[in-house]
């Protein structure tokens, strides 16, 4: 378990160079975007870190299907709580951002209307979870359908939106990606950090959450 | 081709056309804003730390007495 401290001062130490990075460093010159470029490092990220606490909270869901453990449970479905509250926020700040950038919140763009569905569906696994009473089938029934939900995520997240036919998310729809030339080198610097640093910023939420349920079990709390 | 005749027409044109908050930075402004990010973040951080400590705590208690 990820008890060690190191990689929580690593988290800290990351995202204070975002921040100071973000705001400071050089980014291209673009229309429309300007200085909001850098929203990119804060946006992107949570989408990012989202996939990352997913995936994470997948691999605890098949665990507990192998081991029928309830510790892997806990893990799976508090790891996919912190998922949910980054993709919550991932969505928030990109409706912000494209009200300046796209002139509306909501332009039901491929990759806004996939994530708004794949968010349903995470959604749903909580419904699910709060439907049944029993602990055990509770776990085994959440898990199958964690496996399921995440299953979608994929192609919701990374292939539909890029099969549309045009999208105004860089990257999707025949669009050029920030790969292509809006992703220079000077941004990278920044927004690979970024997206390390906010992933490893949901896993430290994750385990205080984890280690907090765990040991008010212990303790018959 | 055309692709790569928009790579520079945006760069070339955007270099020098393109409004950024050149001004704001010249003026140092833009360091008002990182100190009140950083304090912020610091803050923030040192309250992570601090709960992290205390189920820690907790943690070790629930060992003692297990």
């Amino acid at each position: 378990m990820l008890r060690t401290d190191w990689w929580k001062w690593l988290t800290m130490a990351v995202l204070l160079y975002v921040f100071v990075g973000g705001l400071l460093l050089p980014v291209p010159r673009l229309p429309i975007l300007n200085e909001t470029i850098r929203v990119l490092y804060f946006h992107v990220p949570m989408w990012f870190g989202m996939i990352a606490l997913f995936t994470a909270s997948c691999i605890q869901a098949i665990r507990y299907l192998a081991k029928e453990q309830l510790t892997n449970d806990i893990f799976s479905v508090l790891l996919a709580e912190v998922g949910i509250l980054f993709g919550i926020l991932g969505m928030i700040s990109g409706m912000f951002w494209a009200n300046y950038t796209w002139g509306e919140p909501w332009s039901s763009d491929p990759k806004q209307n996939m994530s708004a569905i794949a968010l349903l569906i995470y959604f749903a696994y909580f419904v699910l979870r709060g439907s049944i009473k029993d602990e055990q089938q509770r776990a085994k029934i959440s898990a199958v359908y964690n496996i399921f939900a995440f299953a979608t995520l994929i192609p919701l997240l990374f292939i539909l939106p890029r099969l549309a036919e045009d999208s105004l998310h860089p990257g999707n729809g025949g669009n050029p990606g920030f790969n292509a030339y809006d992703l220079d080198s000077q941004m990278r610097l920044v927004f690979y950090p970024a997206v390390i640093g906010w992933a490893l910023l949901g896993f430290w939420l994750a385990t205080i959450k984890i280690r907090y349920e765990l040991v008010s079990e212990k303790l018959g709390l | 081709m055309m692709n790569l005749l928009n790579i520079f027409l945006v760069s070339f044109y955007g270099f020098f056309q393109i409004p950024m908050a050149d001004q704001f930075r010249q003026d140092g402004k833009i360091y008002v804003v990182v100190g009140v990010i950083l304090i912020l973040l610091i803050g923030f951080f040192i309250f992570l730390w601090r709960m992290d400590r205390r189920v820690k705590k907790l943690e070790e208690k629930a060992n003692k007495e297990g």
